[in-house]
């Protein structure tokens, strides 16, 4: 009975596979290509195309298929969501008619698609997280945003923030479930009453949490500093990002892929 | 009248790669008025344990009653439950959230639908046990000093007047004069006849308190009895997952040499029966 | 290594100074521990040594570098580490190595360096296993180890401790010791904070800090020879010191010998 579950956020899982091995500037640059295809997806064919597709990036990654499905599941009722709104919404030939309800034929096909669109987008986008450690990412996306640092675009400071807000979305899941716990051992009663009752009764829990973020933040800048942290001039890199030929060679890879993906879809 | 526990085991996650063994096969019965200790190591399975006690956690299988009432039962039992089990975490002033001391002292009670005269009478009474002023009442409950906030936190669980008090390593990072001074209060809560459990990993400070001792690891009962007997026992062989404190330590070495000393934890006591048994 | 004079240090907005007028020095090798109940101002002095507070009044050195100049920050910093109380509010990084490196990278060290400090630093404290181990899912003990790796990894001339043991078990705490004397063999300065006395059996020196001031200074004989001053320190006399004491003065043992159980028997049980 954990009432919180951070395992079931899109979470780094180390292991040696082609995949993890490629440097992140590539596997962030590759999803976007990626994500940019799966939106312009229509027929039928190309959704069984994209699904073998992600069996195979499964495979590759050594990532076990559970898992990347695990990994979406938070984001399900957003999926059904927007597939019901279409279902409903769309207009077209009528199939079944209930009150100010109706079903259309187009409708129906509407909420597949965007359906599977966005649970593919999800899928694709989780294998990003699921192979690249939150560091690689963040130096990758400080590497593709550093050219725009010229024009005072913080790169170095955005990547601290995400590689710290990965680090930390763990623990602050376990505080908030122990104050959770701890509340509603005195008695506090969370799920009962209307939404305005409900929300006062989450005070209990929010304003711990908000204490004990702001303690931990000062903590961990202390810790920094006294670690001779002092912003990204003059900071070198455990390992630096190398763009190999294989990272070509993927990168290369995907565009032939997406752009077959795509042709067939106009094609169908 | 009394908590029990029986064949409790409690497994995580069961059927997922993270299945974990919390807890395999445990007994325990707590009476109101006895200070019972849970001792054992990180991931022993104690905290398991003592959120099991008020129903924040149930059990995979095996039973946990209070007072006749099972924690498995309705909902409505399980309300009940926690009013008789009052359970302080660890490190508790993290859970402070209230802009007073009464605001904060008043959240139980009126989670239990207390009346109101009823909540200021009970609050009172529940702080001048923890040994803190009415005075302290509309202040801020994060101006207190850090011995002030950990007694608080205690009162305010209190406050709804549990037959039954858990607290999970309540001497955390306190000084000595801070522990001391929340023990002697704690220690008077037995005589308003609650039950207290006392989950610790030190050794020492459950010898020095409790009634009876259970010992746990990695999720089994290692021992569970009085504080004398464990003594014997720790000093006949090493308990898992324990180490002999080292004033027991030197008990032990020193009956090795042949000197009849009692196990004791007062140093004052074995130096003065060390003397007796040296002069003859 | 430390040299303070006349320090005083008061928190901005606070009215009582944390700290008044404190002289110490602190030589190479040595082991100090610094005692003294909650609220004695050990936290603060502690981070004086490190230059992330500067003293109100008086100058604090470290390595003959005065702490109120910004130029000398960086060096300081670099011959001083801290570890710090809660083990979760000092890790930066989602992986144990990547964590180890954190201070290494801040220096601007070449790739191959770093990695062989994260190697070397890991296995001193015992996690070279634990290398690609996400840091959430270590022990508290585990999480506190890695945090002492962190900050040897600078290579830093003294280990400052900040109760860093406070939060941990039994297991946790002995682990974190043996580092410790590992370290101190190895000449490494150390200066220990800690309210609790059995953990300071190791220190070659003993200060005793209250209400911002030193109260008293001397060897681990000197402090166990004290009478009837540890409750107004707010300190708690381990048993063996209390029995040891009752022999002493029954001259059952003879004064030199330290309350350590095999010290004790040794004399005890010729």
């Amino acid at each position: 009975m954990k009432f919180l579950n951070h395992l079931t956020l899109g979470q780094y899982i180390p292991a040696d596979s082609p995949v993890h091995r490629l440097d992140p500037r590539c596997k962030i640059l590759s999803v976007v290509l990626l994500l940019a295809g799966i939106f312009m997806m229509k027929h039928p064919v190309a959704f069984i195309a994209w699904g073998i597709f992600l069996l195979f990036l499964s495979r590759f990654s050594r990532i076990p298929f559970r898992v990347v499905i695990q990994g979406a599941r938070p984001v399900i009722i957003l999926v059904l969501f927007t597939a019901g709104i279409h279902l409903f919404l769309t207009r077209g030939i009528t199939l079944w008619e209930w009150g100010p309800l109706s079903v259309t034929k187009e409708g129906v096909g509407m909420a597949f698609r965007m359906g599977l669109r966005l649970s593919f987008l999800v899928l694709f986008a989780g294998f990003l997280t699921l192979t690249t450690s939150p560091m690689e990412l963040s130096d990758g996306l400080e590497s593709l945003f550093r050219p725009f640092q010229r024009f005072g675009f913080p790169a170095h400071e955005m990547a601290m923030m995400m590689t710290i807000a990965l680090r930390f979305i763990p623990t602050l899941f376990d505080e908030t479930d122990r104050i959770l716990r701890a509340q509603l051992a005195r008695g506090a009663d969370l799920d009962h009453g209307g939404i305005l009752r409900r929300m006062k009764a989450f005070i209990p829990v929010l304003v711990p949490l908000f204490v004990i973020v702001f303690q931990r933040a000062e903590d961990l800048a202390q810790a920094m500093e006294a670690r001779c942290y002092r912003g990204g001039t003059g900071r070198s890199r455990m390992n630096p990002l190398r763009w190999k030929r294989t990272d070509t060679f993927a990168m290369a890879g995907t565009l032939v892929i997406v752009a077959i993906f795509v042709l067939m879809d106009l094609g169908a | 009248m009394s908590i029990r526990v029986a064949s409790l085991r409690h497994i995580y996650h069961p059927g997922t790669p993270l299945e974990t063994k919390a807890l395999s096969g445990v007994d325990l019965t707590v009476d109101p008025g006895k200070w019972v200790a849970v001792v054992g190591q990180t991931g022993s399975g104690k905290s398991t344990l003592a959120q099991h006690l008020n129903a924040l956690l149930l059990p995979t299988s095996g039973s946990v009653e209070v007072d006749g009432i099972s924690t498995t039962a309705a909902a409505s039992a399980l309300r009940m439950v926690r009013r008789k089990v009052g359970l302080v975490f660890q490190y508790p002033e993290h859970q402070l959230f209230a802009e007073s001391v009464l605001e904060e002292m008043a959240f139980g009670p009126r989670n239990w639908k207390f009346n109101e005269e009823d909540i200021r009478e009970t609050t009172i009474r529940t702080m001048k046990l923890l040994g803190l002023p009415e005075e302290l009442l509309p202040r801020s409950p994060f101006q207190l000093s850090g011995g002030q906030k950990r007694r608080l936190c205690i009162a305010s669980v209190l406050a709804v007047r549990p037959d039954y008090l858990v607290l999970d390593e309540p001497t955390a990072g306190m000084d000595a004069p801070g522990r001391r001074e929340l023990l002697g209060l704690l220690k008077g809560l037995v005589k308003e006849r609650i039950g207290v459990v006392h989950i610790t990993h030190d050794l020492e400070l459950a010898l020095a308190m409790a009634e009876q001792i259970l010992v746990l690891e990695k999720g089994k009962t290692v021992f569970c009895g009085t504080p004398g007997s464990l003594m014997d026992e720790l000093i006949e062989r090493p308990i898992r997952g324990l180490c002999l404190p080292p004033i027991l330590e030197l008990v032990s070495g020193l009956r090795d040499y042949g000197y009849n000393v009692p196990f004791t934890l007062d140093a004052v006591e074995l130096a003065d029966r060390l003397e007796k048994e040296m002069r003859t | 290594m430390f040299a303070l004079r006349g320090v005083s240090f008061t928190y901005p907005g606070a009215v009582t100074p944390a700290l008044g007028g404190v002289e110490l020095s602190i030589r190479n090798g040595e082991w100090v521990a610094l005692i003294g109940a909650n609220g004695s101002g050990k936290s603060t002095l502690a981070k004086l040594f490190n230059a992330l507070l500067i003293p109100t009044r008086g100058d604090c050195l470290v390595c003959g570098l005065k702490t109120d100049n910004e130029d000398n920050l960086w060096e300081i910093r670099r011959r001083v580490s801290m570890v710090f109380q809660n083990p979760d509010n000092q890790i930066v990084a989602s992986v144990v190595e990547e964590d180890v490196a954190f201070g290494p990278e801040n220096l601007g060290l070449p790739s191959s360096e770093i990695h062989e400090r994260v190697f070397d630093c890991l296995c001193l404290v015992g996690l070279e296993e634990k290398r690609r181990a996400p840091t959430y899912a270590l022990s508290g003990g585990q999480k506190q180890r890695l945090a002492i790796a962190g900050a040897l990894a600078m290579q830093p001339r003294c280990l400052v401790l900040d109760e860093a043991t406070a939060m941990l078990d039994p297991q946790g705490r002995e682990d974190v010791l043996k580092i410790l004397r590992d370290l101190h063999k190895r000449g490494m300065t150390l200066v220990q904070i800690t309210h609790r006395l059995d953990e300071i059996l190791d220190a070659t020196r003993v200060v005793v800090l209250g209400k911002g001031k030193i109260a008293w200074a001397g060897d681990l004989a000197g402090l166990f020879a004290m009478r009837d001053c540890f409750n107004e320190w707010g300190l708690e006399m381990p048993p063996l010191v209390r029995f040891s004491r009752k022999l002493q003065e029954r001259n059952l043992l003879p004064k030199a010998c330290l309350p350590f159980v095999k010290e004790l028997l040794e004399n005890l049980c010729p």
